[in-house]
């Protein structure tokens, strides 16, 4: 009894730990230690490691193998979902900069952020407690009809949500406006993935009523959404890396 | 735009022609596959008209009079107007014959117009030429074209055929001045002589060559504008996303 408040006490006081150290990481003045992570290369290694932490800790084997090291029963599922949701959280700073949305950074960082995040870890790892959840199961996957799991699941996905809803409106406009084609192709892959995600969210009805084995039909949503982003994000890099605005607009004189 | 397949073939058999894609992708010089697939969707393109025409020896423009979408093809009298000439003498060339003008024997004027066209916003430059009002507007509505879509076109040079008859139909001007500015038919075709631009540029007077040259120059110095906002955003966003 004495050892499970220990853990749940100190998973409590990691999260708002966390939650203040991507406050501190992402407030407009930080120390000079973390400024890489204001450098839109810094915050795509960050976002890249824990999405890739995120599916990585719920492959079957890995998920075993950590849970003989977690102190609570699927405390391993908590783990990859707060590094999915520190991946949104990094991808929609990201995104908000470079968009230059002050309406989402406000969202997303700030002490708006903070609490939004911290609350939605903790509904995450409360939920996990109240479920009843004796064995190892990815994506708690077999305890799928129980509330506290399905709850659990909807944080996640509400916080997705909430991240990426202010930054539809930008990633749309420049969409249509962004005057290199390569450009205007990113940012539609980047906005269905967005669209994927929200519907998904707000859908969770419909998923709740398909039942559990509709689950990974759903699931396959996250997956084409999060393709999409990062196949958006790539594209980007990709016209960087080749220098295609410069090429595309050439504002020489020259007509050989 | 384009004529329908059914025309197409209605045409190909006044005039005895064989309907074979193999036939007219010889006659055309495009590949056979092109040719038929262009009659079963039912979009035949201008250029492979005129490809036909010349392949079996008649004139481009009496091939294209006998479609409805150009019937009233040759109803006016083909030679343009000086501005529709000028419009295709590059800005570069017109500054050589201001240069010559200052002084002959420092710069001699050149025999022929270095740059060819369609250049760099000779579509435009067409269409400001024949514009007696809202030409862009009327070229829209009647070619069912969004009108920043036509905008967009006359920026990249990608006036279609119909639209550039249109645009001469109401503008009231040779119908088929347009059609060589697009470049569907050859100057020659069009009854333009082969030094009709050198010979509009010398006889040009000086304050017209002068406003002229400072039109084209305004509209380059927007498109370099244009293009350098263009490349800012594009390369910003590049850098800070990817």
């Amino acid at each position: 009894m004495n050892d499970s408040i220990y853990v749940i006490s100190v998973s409590f006081m990691l999260i708002l730990l966390g939650g203040l150290t991507f406050h501190r990481l992402t407030a407009k003045r930080t120390p000079e230690g973390s400024r890489a992570l204001l450098r839109p290369s810094g915050r795509l290694a960050l976002m890249g490691i824990l999405l890739t932490a995120a599916y990585v800790f719920s492959m079957p084997g890995v998920y075993q193998f950590l849970e003989i090291f977690v102190p609570i029963s699927n405390g391993t599922d908590f783990i990859a979902k707060c590094c999915a949701m520190g991946a949104v959280a990094v991808l929609g700073v990201h995104l908000a900069i470079a968009y230059g949305s002050e309406a989402a950074t406000s969202w997303i960082i700030g002490k708006r952020g903070l609490l939004v995040g911290v609350i939605a870890a903790s509904g995450v790892l409360s939920t996990l407690l109240a479920a009843d959840i004796p064995e190892a199961s990815p994506r708690l996957e077999i305890y799928q009809v129980q509330p506290a799991v399905e709850l659990n699941e909807w944080i996640v996905l509400a916080y997705t949500a909430y991240v990426l809803a202010p930054l539809l409106l930008p990633v749309f406009r420049d969409s249509r406006r962004n005057p290199m084609r390569f450009g205007r192709l990113a940012s539609r892959l980047i906005f269905v993935g967005f669209v994927l995600s929200i519907g998904r969210a707000l859908a969770y009805p419909l998923e709740l009523h398909a039942g559990p084995e509709a689950f990974y039909i759903f699931e396959l949503v996250t997956h084409v959404s999060t393709a999409c982003v990062v196949l958006g994000l790539w594209a980007f890099a990709f016209a960087k890396s080749r220098q295609l605005a410069r090429k595309t607009f050439d504002i020489g004189l020259s007509i050989k | 735009m384009s004529v329908s397949g059914s025309d197409f073939k209605q045409w190909l058999e006044r005039h005895g022609i064989s309907t074979s894609a193999s036939e007219l992708g010889r006659l055309t010089g495009l590949h056979r596959v092109t040719v038929g697939n262009q009659i079963r969707r039912g979009n035949v393109p201008e250029t492979t008209i005129v490809g036909v025409a010349r392949g079996i020896g008649i004139h481009p423009i009496a091939a294209l009079a006998d479609f409805k979408e150009y019937k009233d093809l040759d109803s006016r009298p083909r030679t343009p107007t000086a501005a529709e000439v000028l419009s295709q003498v590059h800005h570069a060339d017109l500054m050589v014959e201001l240069q010559h003008r200052f002084h002959e024997d420092l710069f001699p004027r050149n025999d022929r117009v270095k740059i060819g066209f369609p250049h760099d916003g000779s579509h435009r430059a067409w269409i400001d030429a024949i514009d007696t009002g809202d030409v862009r507007h009327d070229v829209a509505e009647k070619t069912e074209t969004a009108i920043t879509y036509l905008f967009s076109q006359l920026s990249e040079n990608k006036l279609t055929p119909i639209q550039a008859v249109t645009a001469a139909r109401v503008s009231g001007t040779s119908m088929v001045a347009g059609l060589v500015v697009v470049g569907l038919i050859t100057m020659e075709e069009g009854d333009w002589p082969e030094d009709i631009r050198e010979t509009a540029l010398m006889v040009m007077k000086n304050e017209d060559l002068v406003e002229l040259i400072q039109q084209r120059l305004n509209l380059l110095q927007r498109r370099l504008r244009q293009r350098k906002e263009a490349l800012e955003y594009a390369e910003k966003l590049t850098d800070l996303i990817g």
